[in-house]
């Protein structure tokens, strides 16, 4: 992960902390629901246990895509990442997408896909059956239970928002802890929810006296 | 051995980096911090962004790698470059969505971890200089209705 000082102009304008520049999978780590940081290396040593197949499970805004980033990482640094598909064209496409990637994935790689419960259960059952087949692996996300063993089930809470709010950009004061705890009871845990909240009030707070 | 806390400053030609389409931009660079630890590359380059709620966008204007296999250490450390800004896209402070145009840094050492940890632990640093490119004005706020 590369480390970004942005350094504003002189006279403006101050970078929104909660913008999907810095909070969109890959710029942050993946942490645990207590906030610690997970390690992708032990992951990885679960994955290979499961036979290269498994998925990163649950609820929206929980950090799944954040840790299957971090992972396609750690299998591209070990010359295994066979693939990255981001499902959610349709389902069609979405199953275009994943018979390519599984084509183009050379066998003993691993194929990581997002967002995998947009597959029906029998589209699911028959790629995870190719894959098996063929000596691919898989390593997707998903919200629901599958075929596929559980590597890790993502969960959320206060702390692990509030250990984000550590490592984004500085927020000048302008969003105080009780509107982090207010934004993650507001979305219900969903993280990502929480942070599009805190990018609102950020702008409204940089911009006093309009439309508050 | 002398800390290692990478810094990048960046002057621009002008001091209050607001330029207009077509103008050119002058920037010098200078890397300190490094103590004793050399340089692998510099990256200069001159781009825009977008920032805000959506995917993140962005176009390079200007890019120039420097290595340490071609360039003396010292001109990695430090250096200028000059680059005829565009026609568009123009700097825009929305709400949902901003332009940003930024001078980019980034340099790379040897070895892994770096950087140290509180400052991200990578291999490489990059920094980002911010400036303006033409004069629209800011979007007015209008999203108290839908998150109040």
């Amino acid at each position: 992960m590369t480390t970004i000082a942005v350094i504003p102009s002189t006279h403006s304008i101050t970078t929104n902390p909660f913008s999907t520049r810095f909070t969109t999978p890959g710029r942050l780590p993946p942490l645990d629901h207590r906030g610690e940081e997970v390690d992708p290396a032990k992951l990885l040593h679960r994955l290979d246990r499961h036979g290269s197949r498994a998925a990163i499970r649950g609820p929206h805004g929980s950090g799944k895509s954040t840790l299957l980033v971090a992972l396609a990482d750690q299998l591209r640094v070990r010359d295994r990442l066979g693939g990255i598909v981001r499902l959610g064209g349709g389902f069609r496409r979405d199953l275009l997408a994943v018979a390519r990637g599984l084509a183009a994935c050379d066998r003993g790689r691993v194929l990581c896909v997002d967002s995998w419960e947009r597959l029906d259960m029998v589209a699911a059952a028959v790629a995870c059956t190719v894959a098996w087949i063929s000596g691919r692996g898989l390593l997707v996300t998903s919200h629901g239970i599958g075929v596929l063993p559980t590597l890790v089930s993502c969960s959320t809470s206060p702390r692990l928002l509030a250990r984000i709010m550590e490592r984004l950009p500085d927020r000048f004061g302008l969003v105080g802890e009780i509107d982090v705890e207010q934004a993650f009871d507001e979305a219900n845990g969903n993280i990502r929810e929480a942070l599009f909240l805190l990018y609102d009030r950020f702008e409204r707070a940089r911009r006093p006296g309009v439309g508050s | 051995m002398p800390p290692f806390e990478p810094n990048i400053h960046v002057d621009f030609d002008r001091p209050d980096r607001r330029y207009m389409p077509g103008e050119s931009i002058v920037v010098r660079y200078e890397v300190d911090g490094l103590g004793e630890r050399p340089l692998l590359a510099v990256e200069r380059s001159l781009l825009w962004y977008t920032e805000g709620k959506g995917e993140e966008d962005i176009g390079v204007h200007f890019f120039d790698r420097r290595s340490s296999k071609t360039d003396a250490a010292k001109a990695l450390e430090a250096g200028s470059f000059m680059a005829v800004l565009p026609a568009s896209p123009l700097s825009y402070e929305g709400v949902i969505v901003k332009v940003r145009w930024c001078i980019r840094i980034r340099i790379f050492f040897s070895g892994r971890d770096a950087v140290p940890e509180r400052l991200g632990g990578s291999r490489d640093f990059v920094s980002e200089h911010v400036f303006e490119v033409g004069t629209i004005p800011p979007a007015a706020m209008n999203i108290g209705a839908q998150t109040a």
